[in-house]
């Protein structure tokens, strides 16, 4: 599982005397779903379009399961699927001449799996039909299943959350996940950082072109403080007793942030013997919430502040 | 095996957006209004001269075209195509040869001696025109790249689909004006005789010394295969802006203005000899063979040929180097 699928090292474009791209470092192991993250602008279709031999770069390598995308971009890009973008359709055809017009030029075997990537992507029943007449979601699905047709060992995939509604996101993370499972490495890029979080185990945050943070979900998330809120019956006697067991003891108990809360940094061990102090006292707690900072959180830190 | 499922592909891509549909369905509605003003026309004139005699007919119209050539305001190759059409009539009068005879077959000789200037060219340029700018505006030029396949080879089985295309196009036209002309002609003459062997002199005079004559039928393959061949380099020109333009609609622009500018020029510029080297004015071949004058004196049969053989091949050259080598921006 740790074999390294995709290698970007370096990697910048300059357009005319505008630097696009600048110095972008990452990679990406099998069985891995990476999200790439910043605001429209940033650079992100740009790299992918890199990632893709779309554009080339003005510097760095690009390598795609052991081959460098720059000396062997057919054989590099044989091992990729991928939507730039939008999925680029012909809206005269049909869903299934689409798959089939790309698995002709990629060879037999493609062309045998159309039916399981239709499947797939739960288009058998539309499939066909004109593409003119698809919801912008079944477009999304047709176009994953066009990226799945040469059995890809890396995908990417930009913005794929664009014309999903809230179940066909959760189906397409679950989807994904299945994907991973199986050892396909996955790109993902987007700008909405609550659903990435949730769908990738690691991520590179973009900005202005430059990658400013870059690790696993999990590690990011939990850098932060422990920041725990309490809702109680009485927050004026919970007060003092809760200060008795802060962990940092130059931190402070505040009000806050909702009516009757009380927010406070405290480890678990301290959360429970608060807990007992505060039944003994004849409080009635309610509510015990840690907070976990966001991607978004970490992001808006690293970065000053800007909203995306 | 891939590049044949690619230009399979592409001609397929072609067929199933209609458009080539749509150019074969204005070409057969103007093949019909044509024959039919043809057969008005010819109706008109006898009434006129009240007798359906064609030696009568061509002699009014050898006397009337020698008044012509008088005019003062005859330009000198006004004067020259006057000539050529006065002593084709003298020729044929004396070999007993009616130019008049109706038929199907001869229509399409017209059709194709005055479509290939404008009317062809532009149909072509239709189609063209929407090969290569068509993905770029709808996007799928990513997916066609990014599979894996060669840039290079992806544009050669665009440009292959063309020719095909343009092959299939003018068979269609040869089809549709034998068969909807027919019908107000009747379907014969493909033996009528044909006259061949002019040869304009340097001074714009023609030469009728070594006129003979060929059956109808051989003509119509000469013009055809020239049709075929100035076709061809009108498909690859369009080719070329529709590789740099990235538009339908800038690139058609473009290559309209062009095929309407060679016609405007070949009948104006006749003092501007430099414009004999642009390939618009090089497209009438087939007048090579019926002795209508070039537009420009010092325009010659190889001349035009490899005019257009030189330009179609640049224009291709242009096509792949820029193609393989652009970045594709959104």
């Amino acid at each position: 599982m740790e074999e390294i699928i995709l290698s970007v090292r370096g990697l910048h474009k300059r357009i005319r005397r505008k630097v696009i791209v600048k110095d972008v470092t990452f990679s990406i192991k099998a069985g891995e779903i990476f999200g790439f993250l910043g605001p429209n602008g940033a650079g992100k279709t740009t790299t992918i379009r890199m990632l893709v031999g779309l554009i080339r770069p003005t510097s760095g390598e690009i390598t795609i399961n052991g081959w460098n995308l720059r000396k062997h971009p057919l054989r590099a890009m044989q091992n990729v699927g991928c939507i730039v973008e939008n999925p680029d359709l012909y809206p005269y055809l049909t869903g299934y001449e689409n798959l089939h017009q790309l698995a002709l030029m990629q060879g037999p075997e493609a062309v045998g799996r159309i039916d399981e990537a239709t499947k797939l992507v739960h288009l058998t029943h539309r499939i066909h039909e004109k593409v003119g007449t698809y919801s912008l979601g079944m477009k999304q699905r047709l176009g994953i299943a066009q990226a799945l047709l040469p059995n890809p060992k890396l995908l990417i995939l930009d913005e794929p959350t664009n014309g999903l509604d809230p179940a066909g996101i959760r189906e397409l993370r679950t989807f994904l996940r299945e994907l991973a499972n199986g050892g396909m490495a996955i790109f993902i890029s987007s700008h909405l950082l609550a659903e990435i979080e949730l769908l990738c185990d690691s991520v590179a945050m973009i900005r202005d072109g430059q990658v400013v943070q870059t690790g696993k979900v999990a590690d990011l998330t939990t850098l932060s403080t422990a920041q725990v809120v309490w809702r109680v019956s009485n927050p004026e006697m919970a007060l003092p007793v809760l200060r008795t067991f802060i962990s940092n003891k130059s931190g402070e108990v505040v009000h806050g942030p909702g009516d009757g809360q009380l927010s406070c940094a405290m480890t678990e061990e301290d959360v429970a013997g608060a807990v007992q102090k505060l039944q003994t006292a004849g409080c009635k707690i309610y509510e015990i919430v840690r907070k976990r900072s966001t991607l978004e959180d970490v992001f808006l830190s690293t970065t000053g502040g800007d909203t995306l | 095996m891939t590049f044949l499922n690619l230009i399979a592909n592409e001609v397929n891509k072609m067929l199933r957006k209609r458009r080539f549909q749509v150019v074969l369905l204005i070409l057969c509605a103007l093949i019909a209004v044509f024959s039919y003003a043809e057969k008005q026309a010819a109706t008109a004139v006898m009434h006129q001269l009240g007798t359906s005699d064609w030696h009568a007919r061509l002699q009014q119209e050898i006397s009337s075209e020698a008044n012509f050539l008088n005019s003062p305001f005859a330009s000198s190759a006004e004067k020259a195509g006057i000539q050529a059409t006065i002593s084709e009539g003298q020729y044929e009068l004396a070999h007993n040869i009616n130019p008049y005879a109706p038929g199907a077959a001869s229509f399409m000789k017209t059709f194709m001696d005055e479509g290939i200037t404008l009317l062809i060219p532009m149909f072509v340029m239709v189609i063209a025109s929407d090969m290569v700018s068509s993905e770029f505006s709808s996007g799928t030029v990513k997916m066609l790249l990014t599979r894996g396949v060669s840039r290079g080879k992806v544009l050669a089985s665009k440009l292959v689909a063309l020719f095909l295309l343009v092959a299939m196009l003018l068979g269609a036209a040869a089809v549709a004006s034998y068969a909807i002309s027919g019908l107000f002609f009747g379907y014969q003459g493909w033996d009528l005789p044909v006259l061949m062997g002019f040869h304009t002199t340097s001074t714009g005079y023609v030469d009728i010394g070594h006129v003979f004559t060929i059956p109808q039928w051989q003509y119509l393959l000469m013009t055809f295969g020239l049709g075929f061949f100035v076709c061809l380099s009108i498909a690859s020109l369009s080719f070329m802006v529709s590789t740099l333009v990235q538009s339908t609609a800038s690139s058609m622009g473009i290559m309209m203005a062009a095929l309407i500018a060679g016609t405007l020029l070949s009948a104006l510029a006749t003092s501007w000899t430099a414009a004999k080297y642009l390939p618009v004015v090089n497209l009438q071949l087939s007048g090579y063979l019926n002795g209508s004058p070039p537009p420009i004196s010092g325009m010659t049969f190889a001349f035009s040929v490899e005019d257009l053989t030189v330009w179609s091949i640049a224009a291709i050259v242009v096509s792949f180097v820029v193609f393989v080598r652009r970045d594709v921006m959104g």
